[in-house]
């Protein structure tokens, strides 16, 4: 009888463990909703998910790639409801991140942050800000981190190599230099700069890189950085956008225009057109973003990449316009958060990533970028040590449209007028002051 | 017996006697319920709000509409779309009008083949037709400059999408190049319905070809005419304009119209409440034209 019951109560307890091993394994499903289709980084996600299921065997993925637009209008509309994915893309600001963040919907990630060492792995300190955001969604820029990105972006000058050397120039160091290797480029009969102002984004990336310079020289630049973070990341309204810097940018512009440095027609032209113009070798000049690398590459020119250059000589690095891919964050309903968190952390952190990156001239969040391998001379390297020098001096610069909700179609617009020579470069600062003290009385607030 | 028969099979509906007209718009009445009067209410309730579309409602009653009335970029708006209203609605009437008149009552060898070229650019979706005029306009690689520098006219080369004193009236013109072979189709077909023998009365009593046009031609596609400008209106403040916008000059250079600025509002600044009086007050221009186009289709 005893025995009897010795082996029942083993048998319970066998059965007990297998139990608890089966709930242990139970099935876990993650939804992914991302807008990364594009071939190369839809390979990323697929093998850093491949890699969380060999770890993981009990989770299964559903995931939708789609374009961000698309995308967005589906996740802002199932979060509010506790609906949607446990992962998804957040794009930075009030696009996305600042409504979902004041409604509650976005799990904030610094918890996350600490356990996998994000802030020493991910660009810089002063990059990750831009993920972040006050508890009540009102200040941007400071507060819980609420997403982490894998790539990043850098906007610098693309040059023909042949085209330079045939005319002996040499990578300006000042701004002085760089106006005088565009008059050299025009008197040869070169294209100096491609560029196309019909892209409202294509003005903006433009006037940050001289506006960059300018500032760093005006206000030298520590001070810049500060600048930039105050009025495009805090929306301060103790700061200005009128002041020598932001018109001395304005008419530099306006200068390259009347020199005639930029092609022909360029506002009718778009990005993807103005692109042709320099990797038909017609162009010297391309300034613009890392996302162009791969298509300058595959060209027939030999071209490399430079940071745009100081105000003076022997000035420091400027603030370079840059940042992040759109980042990935954790919807607040999820049943998963720490699932969710390692699988973000092996999106960053995998090499699979960074050579798929590196292979396709994409920029890695994680830095510095081993460039020991890299073919010196090449515009692969020419990329990746600027984007290593940026990192390292914490001067990646903004995207101007963050200045407010409505700031991609003023400056767009003014932009434009400013190119066009319709207006000066007064009423142009003065119509971006004019948004920015709307958006003071329009931008969340605490309660 | 067959009164017999016909009792026997007296359709269902019938019994229901004067609701039976009702049981047959039920089903179309029911769609446009849905799917048009309750989002157009819907769309009236944001309109009196500021909302970003997931956060908190605020009522603000009439503000946005106040505002808009005070907003510059919506009266650049409102310019565009005049711009469109004249080069894909009233042009390609005219044009269309003397283009089937000329060629409606005439043997004219191959109609068949021009009817489907006049109506092709119906089959087209807007976003291509925008790419390919993108192209044709194209500072660079365009078509249209290209021509003029063969033959001589360099000094008239342009960015035809770079300029506000051009970009508008470039978009425009795809409008009536979109248009005008629909205008026709619809006028050809109207012309020849008309009775031959009216034309031969009036020739006899003396009228010539502007005088038949006038009082026979012009009277008699008044319904056709209707029609046209409706569809042409309509298109020109709403559907096409959109996708042809969107694809060339991204609403650079005073091209944006009314639709595409609320799209930008609703869905990039989300400001769900300000872009709905937006959508209120273009559906209202929209019934309030085409009721006057009508009211004078009638009494004409």
């Amino acid at each position: 009888m005893k025995r009897s019951i010795f082996v029942i109560v083993v048998l319970m307890l066998v059965l007990a463990s297998i139990a608890s091993v089966v709930s242990a394994q139970e099935e876990v499903v993650l939804k992914v909703w991302d807008n990364y289709f594009r071939q190369a980084n839809d390979q990323i996600i697929k093998d850093a998910m491949e890699k969380f299921k060999q770890k993981h065997p009990n989770v299964s993925f559903q995931r939708v790639a789609r374009p961000l637009d698309d995308l967005k209008m589906q996740i802002m509309a199932a979060l509010p409801k506790g609906q949607g994915p446990d992962i998804m893309t957040v794009n930075n600001a009030e696009t996305m991140m600042g409504p979902l963040v004041r409604g509650g919907h976005l799990l904030a990630l610094d918890k996350y942050a600490e356990e996998y060492n994000w802030e020493d792995k991910i660009l810089s300190p002063a990059v990750m800000n831009r993920a972040r955001y006050s508890e009540d969604g009102t200040v941007l820029g400071k507060g819980n981190l609420y997403a982490v990105p894998f790539m990043g972006e850098l906007v610098g000058v693309y040059y023909n190599k042949e085209i330079f050397e045939e005319l002996d120039l040499n990578i300006p160091q000042s701004l002085e230099e760089f106006e005088e290797v565009l008059k050299t480029l025009k008197d040869a009969g070169y294209i100096p700069i491609t560029y196309g102002g019909l892209d409202d984004w294509q003005f903006f990336h433009l006037y940050g890189e001289v506006l960059g310079s300018v500032l760093a020289h005006d206000m030298g630049a520590d001070n810049a950085q500060e600048y930039l973070d105050d009025i495009v990341l805090r929306w301060d309204e103790d700061r200005s956008f009128v002041n020598k810097s932001t018109q001395e940018s304005a008419s530099i512009l306006q200068e390259w225009v009347e020199n005639d440095y930029f092609v022909d027609g360029f506002s009718g032209l778009n990005g993807d057109d103005a692109l042709p113009i320099f990797t038909a070798g017609k162009a010297a000049i391309f300034i613009q973003g890392s996302w162009y690398s791969g298509d300058i590459t595959v060209s027939d020119i030999e071209a490399g990449f430079f940071p745009f250059p100081p105000y003076k000589k022997d000035g420091k690095l400027p603030p370079q316009v840059g940042g992040m891919l759109v980042p990935y964050g954790i919807s607040a309903y999820t049943e998963h958060p720490d699932l969710a968190a390692e699988f973000i952390d092996i999106v960053i952190s995998s090499e699979s990533t960074n050579e798929h990156l590196i292979d396709n001239n994409s920029l890695p969040a994680s830095v510095p970028v081993d460039t020991s391998e890299l073919e010196r001379g090449t515009l692969k390297y020419d990329i990746y040590t600027t984007w290593n020098e940026v990192n390292d001096s914490g001067r990646l610069g903004h995207y101007l449209d963050w200045i407010s909700s409505s700031m991609w179609d003023t400056m767009g617009e003014a932009g434009q007028n400013l190119m066009n020579l319709d207006i000066s470069p007064v009423d142009f600062v003065e119509k971006i002051e004019t948004d920015f003290r709307q958006w003071q009385d329009e931008k969340p607030k605490a309660d | 017996m067959s009164a017999e028969k016909d009792k026997n099979f007296e359709p269902l509906f019938d019994i229901m006697g004067k609701f039976t007209p009702y049981i047959y718009i039920l089903p179309t009445l029911a769609i446009t319920s849905v799917f048009l009067i309750y989002p157009f209410i819907n769309t009236f309730f944001y309109s009196l709000l500021k909302w970003d579309g997931i956060g908190e409602m605020n009522f603000l009653g009439i503000t946005n509409y106040i505002n808009m009335f005070q907003d510059p970029k919506f009266w650049a708006s409102f310019s565009a779309n005049l711009i469109y209203i004249v080069m894909y609605s009233i042009i390609p009437v005219i044009a269309g009008l003397i283009v089937s008149s000329l060629i409606g009552r005439t043997e004219l060898f191959g109609v068949r083949f021009f009817r489907t070229v006049f109506f092709l650019p119906q089959v087209i979706a807007s976003v291509a037709i925008g790419i390919i005029f993108s192209w044709i306009y194209s500072s660079q690689f365009g078509v249209i400059n290209q021509i003029l520098g063969v033959i001589g006219l360099d000094k008239y080369q342009t960015a035809w999408f770079g300029h506000r004193s051009t970009a508008p009236y470039a978009v425009g013109f795809i409008g009536i190049w979109l248009t005008l072979g629909f205008a026709v189709i619809i006028f050809l077909s109207g012309i020849q319905k008309i009775d031959e023998s009216i034309y031969e009365a009036a020739k006899i009593d003396g009228a010539n070809s502007t005088q038949q046009f006038i009082y026979i031609t012009l009277p008699e596609l008044r319904y056709e005419m209707v029609v046209v400008f409706v569809v042409t209106l309509i298109r020109s403040l709403s559907t096409n304009i959109f996708g042809i916008v969107s694809s060339t000059t991204g609403g650079s250079y005073g091209t944006r119209p009314i639709s595409l600025y609320a799209y930008e509002l609703a869905f990039v600044q989300y400001e769900l409440g300000y872009a709905s009086a937006l959508v209120v007050i273009l559906v209202v221009l929209i019934l309030v034209l085409t009721q006057i186009i009508e009211r004078i289709g009638e009494g004409s």
